[in-house]
């Protein structure tokens, strides 16, 4: 073999490597495709879709039920759903998805154009959101405004006790808001490689929320008014080159609120009245940009980074506006607050070796607080002077180097080792910064064509430097608390998991994980934070059209807590009391699916149920202490059955029922007056138990099919 | 390198490519030496066009099947069906007795193509789509291929509605299936709300993925309202939301980690009423303690999320 054919060989056989390892598609126009006339193709033209009418009948009210679906009254609702698409002559059509479009939850979304040109969009959507917790009362009028006014006829009172006038003025109060978001959207394709996109919103958001009025003595439960508008621009354009591609956009948030403040008359005898901030106004500005490069030796580089700026100038409110207090002259009207926001990303991906890839990673992410500071004369709850109080600019500063490497060694074989390090720097906080070290590993294994499991294990370790009270926040913590968000913590995570093929039709699928939180120097504080977790799911395709799952899950939540009780400041107390939660929650579901059964039915059968319970137990002085349980049961039920009239048209049947039941130990039994210097809105927590039952028609506007075309060419 | 070294090593590396491509299935040999078909879709649907499953017809009502689009692959010129699936000639060409009939890229977890050759596929001409931040991301680590979340054979992918979306993350995230069944949660269940309204799947700046720069920033995008800055913040606030929420639903009211008075607690331990145990001897069979029922600290301490009044260095105002 002479030296130009060996030569020949190592080319040809290096470029064989390469092709085993991608085979990337050649350009079309290397092929011959004259006699590629895809006369079987059934291309889409005119209307293509479907559009439903139905009518719903809803047992019974409950604002828990209804908290997110539109459903929350009792009584018959009208529906009507749509999802129909226009395909025209030479690319051009539009298509329309309409949901709930006769309940609260109604959205519509047309967008119309020229595909792999041009687009432009228009969308509706409403979100309601209820309270969620049943029969809240009020003796307040003029709820989801600025002003609260006490009944007509109310009498003051020292405590809740000495209400007489309570009874005769509680009404019933609907809690609740609506977000109402209409969007426009473009984009522009103005080649291959390049196009734009922008999209708009305008968001109003209406209502009330809960609150809680304070005059330091007392308090009352308050509907918060919720009068707010958005505006979010959000534009990019995109350039797709050989081997790079980049992306510049902008983001802005306009965010304005109707109100300034809220105020509310005292029930209770003392001030008149409170005044209390609502949301500031507020504008975020931010310019993206990335990038992604195609480098020498299979590696790839992506830079991502993102400039910001909050602002936030709102009109002050007084200091009080209880007129027996004179209180002094503001510092000046508005915060002239100013957040830069700062974040910045490098990722190299390389693959050395075929089997072998590895990761470095860089995060930058800061928050720069411009905002003002100044020394505050403060009224407290508009009833007492404090001394003047200057406020603190919190700045956070987090930095992530990371690098992993994973190698294949075996078809279905895949092995991840890893290390990330995190550096959190803080202003005017008990810790200047905190690090931690996380080493990782993962496998995945395909034991079988059929069965693959791997596992996953992470150790982390987060140290903070020299741990200090903040002078300025008094009075001051017990000096052996460790906030935990800043504290010393080891976190040891574990998860493992099975995928099984049983059978061509049947697969099952297990995981369990396991995270515990050691925070090994909180004397006080959070001390340990565990969660656990696992599912089981099994699917199986019992025929052709014929289907079911089921699932099962639970999860747990396990913290220990200890305090330090002290009547005296400082408090130096050692920690002498220690409280323990849980909450833990199962759930499962299954489902049957008959699709086209005896080709005219199909029938959709779900249910789904959950059940967590919420323990606290207290041991103080050795005397050991269980609240209630927090108990939460749902049951849900739904099937729904359709039968086709023809190929056109469609009638629909559906029942839902669903049925929850809790206990909260913080709301029920507490009627208005139950405590004595907080006046409540007396709810329940809920339990419900609501039928919806559903007729509808579908019509179809259907697409031509290969079949269609068959029939056409063979009369 | 001597010639006898060169011609050595070269024929380790023939035998070595050669082993690793033993048969002409459509990714592992070049495109040419494979060959495309004959007839193109016609060629396909001569065999799958009633197969079930394969759902050839429905391909038309999406993106992939509008030949006005030339980027599309039913575009003028364009190569149909093997623009996707790889090159057919050894697919749709005779076999010889006793061999298997080579494969084509055929898309999803378990398929014969590899993971990385299904996702060159789509990303050839959906890069720009997908973004920058793949490679790097957990999904993209994970090898997660694009058809174990898309589906392109049906006239609406599934993974891109609000109502059918999260079934396709439950596939591999079913630890989070069970938070949505909560007694607070964002309205996942209900359909109001899907996965990719907090989560970018294919990348972002985050490690889990969030479509903003960071959390505060993803929970912003609908609770502007909390942005401030304030005048008084509330130092675990503008740090990071999830200190004190559990963003895919939790027991407690408000998707909180725990209830007060004891998550305040964890953090809050100076002299007098936030250092007290409140027992169950403050319920309403008992004293009916207001630290501990209603909103407990909140029943004072309202504005946790910080305060504009000058007024409110406490959270009250």
């Amino acid at each position: 073999m002479n030296t130009a054919t060996s030569r020949r060989l190592l080319t040809i056989s290096l470029v064989t490597m390469a092709a085993a390892v991608s085979a990337l598609p050649v350009a079309a126009a290397d092929v011959d495709t004259s006699r590629w006339s895809c006369s079987q193709c059934p291309f889409a033209k005119g209307l293509v879709g479907n559009t439903e009418a139905e009518a719903l009948s809803v047992s019974d009210e409950s604002s828990k039920y209804g908290q997110y679906n539109g459903l929350d009254e009792d009584g018959g609702y009208g529906n009507a759903n749509v999802d129909l698409r226009y395909f025209g002559d030479s690319g051009y059509g539009y298509d329309i998805q309409g949901r709930d479009l006769g309940l609260d939850t109604r959205w519509i979304d047309i967008e119309a154009g020229h595909q792999g040109r041009w687009s432009v969009g228009l969308s509706y959507d409403e979100l309601p959101a209820r309270y969620g917790y049943e029969d809240p009362k009020t003796i307040y009028r003029g709820n989801e405004s600025a002003n609260l006014r006490l009944a007509d006829g109310w009498v003051r009172g020292g405590s809740t006790q000495d209400f007489p006038a309570l009874d005769a003025s509680l009404r019933g109060v609907d809690i609740k808001t609506t977000r109402e978001t209409l969007g426009a959207r473009a984009e522009f394709i103005q080649s291959p490689r390049l196009r734009y996109a922008v999209d708009y919103a305008y968001e109003q958001k209406d209502g009330g929320t809960v609150t809680w009025g304070s005059f330091l003595a007392n308090s009352a439960e308050l509907v918060r008014p919720v009068d707010y508008d958005t505006h979010e621009v959000d534009a990019t354009v995109h350039y797709g080159g050989d081997g790079w591609q980049a992306s510049a956009g902008y983001y802005g948030s306009y965010f304005n609120s109707s109100d300034l403040g809220l105020v509310w008359e005292n029930a209770f005898t003392g001030a008149d009245r409170g005044q209390m901030a609502l949301a500031p106004d507020n504008k975020f500005n931010q310019f993206n940009l990335a990038g992604s490069f195609q480098l020498p030796f299979n590696t790839t580089a992506s830079l991502r980074a993102a400039m910001g700026k909050m602002e936030q100038d709102d009109a002050f409110l007084p200091y009080t506006i209880n007129p027996a207090l004179a209180g002094t002259a503001l510092p000046r009207g508005d915060l002239d607050g100013e957040v830069d926001t700062t974040q910045y990303n490098v990722d190299i991906v390389s693959r050395p070796l075929p089997k072998l890839r590895v990761v470095a990673k860089y995060r930058y992410d800061d928050r720069d607080n411009d905002s003002s500071r100044e020394s505050y004369d403060i009224v407290q709850a508009d009833v007492a002077p404090r001394p003047a109080q200057t406020n603190l600019i919190y700045d956070f500063e987090r930095t992530k180097w990371g690098a992993s490497a994973d190698y294949r060694f075996g078809r279905g074989t895949r092995g991840w080792i890893g290390w990330d390090r995190e550096k959190e720097e803080f202003s005017e906080q008990s810790v200047d910064e905190t690090e931690e070290d996380t080493i990782w590993g993962k496998i995945r294994a395909r034991a079988s064509d059929s069965f693959s499991l791997g596992a996953k294990m992470a150790f982390s370790d987060r140290d903070h430097n020299n741990y200090q009270d903040i002078a300025a926040l008094q009075p001051p913590n017990n000096p052996l608390l460790r906030k935990y968000n800043l504290a010393n913590r080891d976190r040891d995570a574990v998860e493992v998991f099975f995928d099984w093929q049983v059978t061509d039709r049947s697969g099952l699928s297990a995981r369990f994980e396991q995270a515990d939180d050691d925070y090994d120097n909180s004397d006080v504080g959070l001390v340990s934070a565990d969660y656990e977790n696992f599912t089981v799911d099994l699917n199986v395709q019992l025929r052709e059209r014929i289907s079911t799952y089921a699932f099962v899950a639970q999860d747990r939540y396990k913290s220990r807590q200890r305090g330090a009780q002290s009547a005296s400041s400082p408090n130096t107390a050692p920690p002498n009391w220690q409280a323990k939660n849980r909450d833990t929650t199962q759930s499962a579901g299954a489902g049957l699916y008959f699709d086209e059964f005896f080709d005219r039915w199909d029938v959709r059968l779900d249910y789904v149920y959950s059940d967590s319970e919420g323990a606290t137990d207290i041991t103080n002085q050795g005397q050991n202490d269980s609240f209630p349980d927090f108990n939460s049961t749902l049951h849900s039920t739904n099937l729904e059955v359709g039968y086709a009239l023809n190929d056109r048209m469609r009638l629909r049947g559906g029942w839902r029922y669903e049925k929850l039941d809790t206990d909260d130990w913080s709301v029920d039994g507490v009627n208005p007056d139950t405590m004595l210097q907080v006046l409540t809105f007396g709810e329940n927590s809920p339990d419900y138990d609501v039928n919806v039952f559903m007729i509808g028609f579908d019509y179809l506007f259907r697409a031509r099919t290969n079949e269609d075309i068959w029939r056409a060419q063979n009369p | 390198m001597t010639a006898v070294r060169r011609s050595a090593l070269a024929l380790i590396l023939w035998a070595a490519a050669t082993a690793a491509a033993p048969a002409q299935n459509a990714w592992e040999a070049d495109p040419e030496e494979i060959g495309y078909s004959r007839a193109g879709a016609d060629t396909c649907y001569g065999c799958h066009g009633n197969e079930p499953g394969f759902q050839l017809d429905a391909m038309f009502l999406t993106a992939h099947g509008q030949p006005a689009d030339e980027r599309s692959p039913f575009g003028a010129g364009q190569l149909q069906c093997e623009a996707c699936h790889g090159p057919g000639g050894a697919h749709t060409g005779r076999v010889k007795r006793g061999e298997s009939r080579p494969h084509m890229i055929n898309f999803g977890e378990g398929e014969i193509a590899p993971v990385q050759v299904q996702n060159d596929m789509c990303l050839g001409c959906h890069e720009t789509h997908v973004g920058v931040a793949w490679d790097a991301s957990p999904h993209g680590s994970d090898e997660v291929s694009c058809a174990g979340c898309h589906e392109v054979h049906i006239a609406r992918d599934p993974v891109a509605s609000d109502v059918t979306q999260p079934a396709v993350c439950y596939e591999c995230h079913q630890n989070v299936r069970g938070d949505f069944l909560k007694f607070a949660s964002h309205p996942v269940r209900e359909g109001q709300m899907a996965c990719t309204g907090c989560h970018s799947p294919h990348g972002s700046m985050t490690d889990a993925l969030l479509v903003k720069a960071n959390l505060n920033e993803t929970c912003y995008t609908c609770h502007a309202d909390l942005r401030g800055p304030f005048l008084w913040e509330h130092a675990p606030v503008p740090d990071d939301c999830s200190n004190c929420h559990r963003p895919h639903g939790s027991n407690h009211r408000g998707m909180l980690e725990k209830r007060g008075p004891l998550l305040c607690q964890s953090c809050h331990a100076p002299a007098g009423h936030p250092s007290v145990p409140y027992t169950s001897a403050g319920l309403p069979d008992g004293t009916a303690n207001p630290n501990l029922l209603a909103g407990n600290c909140m029943n004072c301490h309202m504005q946790v999320h910080g305060s504009n009044h000058p007024s409110g260095a406490a959270l009250m105002r």
